[in-house]
Formats: C-alpha cells, structure tokens, sequence
C-alpha cells in the first residue's frame, strides 16, 4: 500500500526518532492520575468535614449536664417556694422538656454516629430515655398532682445526674478517640498526597528535563539537517551540469544556475512551475503526463530511473534544445516522491558529432571515389594494354621477322604482360577490399593444390640453382572446403617471392593443420628460403599495399609491390593472417593461416585449371628472351586469309585497337570478318546482311551491345537467330545476367586472347544453327548456348560445370524454399535472381522463366502475396527436366 | 374532684395555647410579642427535608424569618436569635434570606412540642443545597425559638 501525500506528521517523525517518549508520556499521564486522585479524596474528606453530617457531639453532649442541672435548679425553686406557683409551673416544664428534647438530640447524634461503636453508651442513652419518659408522664401530670410527687422526682433527678454525667464523660471520651482517629486518616492522606505530589513532581521535573535535552537534540539535529541542505544546495547550484528537483506533482523545487543557463528561466521564475508545463515540447507533454502518471501507479517511469536519456526540450524562449538526462527518483523525509534531474545540454556535442560524421561521410566518399578512380583506371588502362598484347601476339606469330625484331618484340610483349600483371592486381587489391570474398566456398584437394605449386616452382627454382622441398602432413584430409582460389593466390604469391629472391638455395614448402573447436581446420602454410631476407625495420611495412620500399625486395624485382598486400587481405578474407620472419641475408620465412571446413558430400569438388591462379612470375611463363612463344610457334602459323569454311563474322567495337586487334585474330584464324562502331550500326548491318556470329562490345557510344541484342533479337532481319557474343569486361553476375536477358549468347571477358579465341571457335562453325525454337514454349536447354558452352569449354570441364550448375540451383531451390516459409521477399528476389543468372548463362531458359517468375512475384512483394510454392514446385520440375537433358546430352557428346 | 381538675387543667392550655406568646420581638420600633396566630397570619413558606436532629424526610411549614423579623423593623440589622434552653446565636443581615431561613410553626402540617424542638424552629430547606449543610447554618438553625432582638454591636 502506499501512503496518501501528507499522511506524516511531524509527531510521528518525533517518535520515531525518540521512541521512548511514549512511555515517559504515560508515566507522567499516570503521576497526574494519583495525583488528581489523591486530591479528589482530601477533598471529599475535607468537605465531610465541612458539610457536617452531624451537630457538633461535644458541644450536644455537654449541654446534657448544663439542661440537667437548669432542671434541678427549677425544681429547687420550687420547692424552696412550697408553692407550686404557674411561673414555677412553666419553668418547670420548659426546664424538663429542654432536658428532654436534650436527651432526644443526643440520642439522634449518636446513633447517627453508630454509638462510636460502644454498645454500652446506647444502653446508659436508653436507661436515661426510659427514666424520662416515666418523669415526663410524672410532669404532665396535673399541678396538684404534681406537687405531690415533685420530692420523689428531686430525688429522682439527684440520682439521675450521676448517670448523666457518666454518660457525658463517656460519650466526650468516644467523640475524642473518634475525631483522633479522623484526624489520623485525614493525615495520612495528607501524607499519601504530598508523597504522590511529590513523586510528580519529581517526574515532571525530569520530564522537563528530558524535554529540554530533546529540544536541544532536536535542534542540534535541524542544525545539521540545515546545514548539509544547505551543502547540497551549493553543491547543486555549483554543478556544471543542470540540477532540476521536482515534486511528486512535477512542480520544481530547485533550480540551479547551470539550468538557468540551458533553459533561459531564472529560478525564481521556475520554483513552483510544473516541469511539464515549462520544459517539456507541447507535442510531448501529453505523454509525459502520462508517464508521470503511470510513475505514480506503478513505480516506475519512462525517464526516472533509466540511466541517460536524450529528449528534446524547451527553453524560455520558445527554442528546443537536445538534452542529455538523467532522472533519479527518490522519498523525501516524508515518503512522498522526488525527482532529481541532472541535465547536460548536449546541442554542442551534436552539432559535433554532426560535423564529424559529415567530415567522416566525406572522407569516405573521398576515399571511395579514389578507389572507384584507380578501378576505373586500371580497367581503363586493361584495354588499351590487351590491345597492346594481342597486336604483339599476331605480330610475332604472322608476320617473318628478324632474329633482332623479334627479340624486342618479345620483350615488349614481356613489358606488356607485366603492366598488365601490375593492372589486375591493382584491380585485385580494391576487390578485395570491398570485403567480399570473390569466390563462395568449394571443395579442393589442399595436398594437391601444395604438390602443384611446387611442381610449377621448380622449373624457375632450377633456373635459379634452388631446391625445393615440400612436407605435407601425414594425416592432411583428402579434401577441405575453402577459398580455393585465395588460398591458392597467397600460396603462389609468397612461393614466387622465395623463387624469386632466392639463388643456389634452398626452398621449404610445409603445411601444417591444426584442428578447430567445433569442426574444421586452420591451415598453416610456411615457406622458407635461403635468400636475401628482408631487413627488421621493414618487415612491418612490405604487407601494406602501395607500400614501396626504398630498396631490396620490391626494387630487387620487377614486382607490382601489391603481391603481399594482395596476399594479406585474401588470407583475412580466409580468416587468417600473413607474417614473416626474416633477416638480412639470412632469408625470410613466410607463413599464412587460413580457416578450412570439411568438405560436405553437397559441395562440389572443383578441379579445374589453376594456373593463372599462381601469380608466379612472370620469368617463368615469359619466354626466354631467345625463346619461343608459349603457345604455337609462328613458323606452323597459318597464313591470314579466309578459310574455305570460314564464318561471316561481324565484330561490333568502338574502340579502334580492340577492333583492329579482334579482326586480325578472326582473320589469322581464317574468318571473313565486318566491323561496326556502335550498336545501332551493327543492327542496321546484320538485319540487312545473315552473319553466322556477331561479337557485340557492351559499352558503345551510341547504343550500346546490350540495347543493340535487344533490337537485333527483337528483329532479327536476315541474321535471325545468330548467335551474339559479348564482349565485357564486367563481370558482376548481375550484369551476365542482364546480357543474358537481352539475348546475349555467351560472353567473353577480355582481354580475349587468340588461345582463348581458337578455343571458343573450334567446332562452331560446323555447327549447325539450330532453328529458333517457338517464342510459346522455349527448349529445356537452348541448344546455341550449350553449343557454344561446349565449344568454349573442354568435354570434362563442361562436364564437370554441368554438375556444379546443377548442384548450385539444387542449393538456391532450398534457400528459396527456406525464404518462402520466412516470407522474406527481398532475399527471395536476390536468390532466384541469382538462380536465373546462372541458369541463362547455362542456357537453360524454361528454368529461367520459372525463376523469374519467382523473383517478379517476390519483387510485387507483399501486395500481391501470391502463394509461391507452386512456383518453386515449377521451378524444381524444370530443374529436373535439366538434369534429364543433360543426361541425355551426355551421351551424343556435341563438343569435339 | 382532683379527676376533674385534671380535666380542666388538661382543656386549659388548649385554650391558653392559642393565646400564649410564642416569640417575642424587639426592634427599633418597639417590642412585640407574637402568638401562634400572628405567625400563622404572616405569608407561609414550606418545604420538605431531612435534618441532622431528626430521622427521615420531614415537611416543615411557618412564615419567612426575613418576614417576621420585618414586623419590628429589624430587616438589615444584625439579630439575636434566643431559644428557651438559653442557647442564642447571632444572624447577620446577610444570613436572613426572603424565604429561608424559616420560623417552623408546624412539622408534616402539626404542630409540635418543645420536647420536639418545639414550638419555632428555624429550619433551612437543608436538602435544597449544599450551602445549608454546614456548621454555621446548623448552628443558626435553633430550635425552642422565644426571642429575637437586635444585637447591640
């Protein structure tokens, strides 16, 4: 229960300071009590006294003797006259009936007074009574007759005085014990009362004087109470911060001057304000109340008692201010609730923080437009340089030159191969660096990738006089799952730098596995040369990208000096690390880690080609200055000029080298070959002229490849259903895929060298072009891209693509079937987008129709809420139509 | 002969009763001697009461001593009050109210002897208040009442 506002008083909080003041209240309360009582009763015995029950006994009693003897004395008159005269008469009987009336009195008073308790005072009354009555009949006797008998009633009366005054004396003698028996009592009482007042006033005394010392302690105590108020109050209003206290209603108590200073109001016009009413924004004071409320129902609040707290709030001149609270609830003295408020204005800190995330907003921009800069160069320097390469390339091999020319001309396809070498690694570095790994995990033979590397190392290795040795673990794992192409880049990358800075010496390749918690590996891989090692001072830098170093290892070589950095952020991107040890003349021991997972049975296992993958250098896959080319040499080169079975080809590129550079590999290789500059030239030719292939650049002036497949597909002319080629240097899947969408058959990605060139036409053109296929119900597998697959790509290599294709949209189908239950639309879009991609590429465009129908719906999201399990159910049975097709393909290989 | 003297002697006072003095004033202006019949002619005052001198509740009726005392001129002056056992007490004028004290002529409507206390009795309606039941009233209430005076300072 909580207590009503103001239900304390003040003597309550006496007592329960000094709880002993209770009982010395009733003590004193019971002093007073004796003491009222004592005096009631002296006073009742005093008014006994006063308001006399009876006449005075003694006085009653004595009177007895004096009547008696008047009546004798009466008598004796009488009798000394001899004559019973009427005045005698009369004296006589008025005598006698004093006396009478007398003994009457006393009887009356003393029975009254219980006889004091003397049985014998009664019967001497009575006797005396008894006489009287017999002397009373003797007097009212007629005179004569009471003459005659007045000598006997002398007689009478003389013997009678003798008990009356036995009777007096006795009765005296009991009025005196009995009043000294009273005036004992009364004195005792006395004593009684004086001792009780006493006493009181003994315990008033004390009570005052505990009083007096309560007073004082209370005093003393407001004194400090005071005091440290008064503390607290200059240390509130010393405060840096605002110090706001309000009341159980929300009315400020204190204000102190750092508050003045926020919120513009002096403290005297603030105390006595609702906080609510003064500082809080209109729009929030609604809410505020509320919570005010609701603190007040339950205990707790929406500020109070909840650590910092930013809210707006008002000043006094209408402005708002952001401000930093922290709200303390509390009771005061008298149980009743209060609110400390400690207030920073924080307007200052958030224009900083504003500031400072513009600052850092622009210098990231800054810094990704500069990294955005040098892709673009790089990318923009690729092409000129693959124009460069393939020129020297066709001159070398068809044109007859000189021992000299030909020297030069090797060299300067060296140059050139390295400039380009240094390109893609620029390219490489911000790559990786964008955070993504390029690759998604796969399943490799790590025992393998490490006996391959060492066996490409050891022809350079025995150039240079060296050894190599490799140690693999006994117990290594046939197959892990990882960045295979990363691991393979760092591991050529610190292999070349050994064959490379070491001579007539020795080189160590080791792996070593350490098992992780939970499952997997982490993989070490040390490689170790007697080489020229690398000063200390510099070992920290050489794995900074950029970084040239003034001498030895970079200059030494005609390396990019991105290697190591290269090999830094993809051994990071594994989950590991690079390093080295290393001194000057000794040789250097590189290592690097990286995270590797078991392979899973789903994953498929990738063995394909992987060496440009080693980034060994360029000696080794140049030739020798005398050497020859690496692939065919020029001599067994057939001459330009079209083959009898030689295809029309039209090559659409704006850009004049790469134009020049494509049509003499065409034409080397024996195709009839038109050129175009732009998109909408390339259109207007093919519609007008049957090309059997079309090699379309991306980006044109004018319209580019995409818009121009468009166009072309959309109205074929007389090149219908010619295959279009892209040519690209993107290569973002979102973008295959938008080429894909467009009609684009496959694409290659430059630079397109003559091997990559030959490779792709073989076979082609004795292809026959199949037939467009109704728009209604497109084929299983689009025969033109999987001819073209085949052409490009050796039997086995296609072969094993097919499987990873087919396990990959397996995978995407139950991503999809996961987001479709969690009604994720967004991710559901990106997944079956993706899944199209491949799958156009893959020429399976029934698989894709299904997938994108899936993305589309996705995209409409939740409006249309359509159920998308029919749709995967679709796409599942299209993907099963593929594997079949494939199956079926396998047999009547198409690839030569 | 003494049978009828007794007779006679015992009719006698009935009829000297009537005219025998009870109470004798003296005053300022002169004495005066007042029988049972004066008394009953002055206005009558009555109450019923218990005193300390007789058992149970009685009713005591006569006139207003304040009244008879008036007769003679001695409203205001200090008295005398004498009764026939030769007790006397002193009256201040502050002691003499308009209605009590009273000169009883009668007890429960009769009236009574000196062996009672009789014939006048001053009596306080002692009942009526605690004022009446003190010393100095009971002292003033004397009974054998014969005389009143002005007592000579």
């Amino acid at each position: 229960m909580r207590r009503p506002p103001g239900s304390r008083a003040p003597a309550e909080l006496a007592l329960r300071i000094f709880p002993w003041l209770v009982p010395l209240l009733g003590v004193v309360l019971l002093g007073v009590a004796v003491l009222l009582f004592s005096a009631n009763q002296i006073n009742r015995n005093l008014e006994r006294n006063q308001a006399a029950r009876t006449d005075n006994t003694s006085w009653v009693v004595a009177q007895a003797e004096v009547d008696l003897l008047k009546l004798q004395r009466a008598l004796d008159a009488t009798a000394e006259s001899r004559m019973l005269t009427d005045t005698n008469l009369a004296t006589l009987r008025q005598r006698f009936d004093v006396f009478y009336s007398r003994i009457d009195v006393i009887g009356r008073n003393l029975a009254q007074q219980d006889w004091f308790g003397a049985p014998e005072l009664r019967q001497q009354w009575d006797t005396l009574r008894g006489h009287l009555r017999d002397q009373a009949a003797l007097i009212d006797a007629p005179p004569l007759l009471l003459a005659e008998s007045l000598p006997a009633l002398r007689a009478d009366l003389a013997r009678q005085s003798t008990a009356v005054r036995a009777f007096t004396l006795d009765a005296l003698l009991q009025t005196v014990e009995r009043s000294d028996a009273e005036r004992h009592a009364l004195n005792g009482l006395l004593a009684r009362f004086s001792v009780a007042a006493l006493l009181l006033i003994g315990l008033l005394v004390g009570a005052t004087w505990v009083m007096v010392v309560l007073t004082r302690r209370l005093q003393a105590r407001a004194l400090a109470t005071e005091r440290i108020r008064s503390n607290l109050e200059k240390t509130i209003d010393a405060s840096l911060d605002a110090v706001i206290v309000a009341d159980a209603r929300g009315h400020i108590t204190h204000f102190n001057a750092a508050a003045e200073a926020i919120f513009g109001y002096s403290r005297a016009e603030a105390v006595g304000r609702d906080y609510i009413d003064m500082l809080v924004p209109e729009r929030m004071r609604a809410m505020r109340a509320q919570a005010l409320a609701e603190f007040h129902r339950t205990g707790t609040g929406v500020l109070a008692n909840r650590g910092r707290v930013v809210v707006p709030s008002l000043r006094k001149d209408g402005t708002e201010v952001p401000i930093e609270v922290v709200v303390i609830s509390d009771r005061d003295a008298t149980g009743e609730p209060v609110f400390f408020s400690f207030v920073r204005d924080i307007s200052d800190q958030m224009r900083i923080e504003t500031n400072l995330k513009r600052s850092r907003d622009a210098a990231l921009r800054s810094e990704e437009a500069k990294t955005r800069f040098l892709a673009v160069m790089s990318h923009e320097m690729r092409t000129p340089m693959n124009g460069l390469i393939a020129a020297l390339d066709i001159v070398l091999r068809t044109t007859d030159l000189t021992e000299k020319q030909r020297h030069f001309l090797a060299i300067a396809r060296s140059c050139s191969a390295n400039a380009l070498e240094q390109i893609n690694d620029v390219l490489e570095i911000s790559r990786l660096d964008s955070g993504n790994a390029p690759e998604a995990p796969s399943a490799f033979d790590l025992c393998r990738m490490l006996r391959e590397a060492a066996e490409q190392g050891r022809p350079l290795a025995e150039q240079r006089g060296n050894t190599v040795h490799l140690r693999l673990p006994d117990d290594a794992p046939a197959r892990v799952t990882g960045h295979r192409r990363l691991f393979a880049r760092v591991l050529g990358n610190l292999l070349g730098n050994a064959l490379k800075f070491t001579r007539d010496g020795r080189i160590d390749l080791r792996l070593a596995l350490t098992p992780r918690p939970g499952g997997g590996w982490i993989a070490r891989v040390e490689v170790e040369d007697t080489g020229i090692g690398i000063a200390e001072d510099k070992l920290d830098r050489i794995f900074n990208a950029f970084e040239t170093l003034d001498s030895g290892y970079d200059r030494a070589t005609e390396g990019t000096g991105l290697g190591l950095g290269i090999a830094r952020r993809a051994a990071r991107l594994m989950g590991g690390d690079v390093g080295v040890e290393s001194r000057l003349g000794a040789g250097s021991l590189f290592w690097f880690t990286a995270r590797l997972d078991p392979a899973g049975a789903d994953l498929p296992d990738t063995v394909d080609d992987l060496t440009d993958a080693f980034p060994l250098p360029a000696s080794l896959t140049t030739p020798a200055p005398s050497g020859a080319l690496p692939d065919d040499t020029p001599g067994t080169d057939t001459p330009s000029g079209p083959r009898p079975d030689g295809l029309d080809v039209l090559v659409v590129e704006d850009n004049p080298v790469n134009r020049i550079v494509l049509r003499e590999m065409l034409q080397h290789l024996g195709h009839g070959v038109t050129e175009a500059v732009n998109g909408a030239e390339a259109v207007e030719m093919a519609r007008a002229h049957a090309f059997d292939l079309i090699f379309m650049d991306i980006s044109m002036p004018v319209m580019d490849g995409v818009a121009a497949t468009r166009a072309l597909r959309a109205e074929p002319g007389a090149s219908d259903g010619v295959p279009i080629v892209g040519l690209t240097a993107h290569t973002l899947p979102e973008e295959l895929q938008r080429f894909a969408q467009a009609g684009l058959d496959p694409v290659l990605t430059k630079p397109i060298t003559l091997n990559a060139l030959r490779i792709f036409l073989e076979g082609a053109p004795d292809q026959e072009i199949p037939p467009p296929a109704p728009p209604q119900i497109p084929p299983v597998l689009d025969v033109a891209v999987r001819n073209d697959l085949a052409s490009a790509l050796p039997p086995e290599v296609l072969h094993q693509t097919a499987d990873r294709f087919l396990s990959e949209i397996a995978a995407f189908l139950e991503d999809l079937a996961r987001q479709i239950e969690a009604g994720d639309h967004d991710r559901i879009a990106a997944t079956a987008h993706k899944g199209c991609g491949s799958a156009s590429v893959f020429g399976a465009p029934r698989l894709v129709a299904a997938l994108r129908r899936i993305e589309t719906q996705a995209k409409q999201g939740n409006a249309a809420g359509g159920d998308q399990a029919p749709l995967l159910a679709a796409a599942r049975a299209e993907l099963d139509a593929v594997r079949a097709a494939l199956a079926a393909e396998d047999r009547p290989a198409i690839a030569v | 002969m003494r049978l009828i003297l007794a007779v006679l002697l015992a009719l006698l006072p009935l009829d000297a009763q009537a005219e025998q003095v009870l109470l004798r004033l003296t005053g300022p202006a002169g004495g005066l001697a007042l029988t049972r019949a004066d008394l009953d002619a002055l206005p009558q005052q009555d109450f019923d009461t218990t005193t300390i001198w007789t058992e149970g509740v009685h009713h005591f009726s006569g006139p207003a001593l304040a009244d008879v005392v008036a007769l003679v001129g001695l409203t205001g002056l200090p008295l005398r009050l004498s009764a026939a056992n030769d007790y006397a007490v002193d009256f201040a004028a502050a002691d003499i109210g308009p209605t009590a004290p009273i000169i009883a002529t009668r007890i429960d409507r009769a009236a009574f002897s000196a062996r009672q206390k009789g014939p006048l009795w001053v009596v306080y309606p002692f009942d009526a208040a605690d004022e009446y039941r003190t010393e100095a009233i009971y002292a003033r209430a004397i009974w054998q009442l014969v005389a009143i005076e002005a007592r000579t300072p």
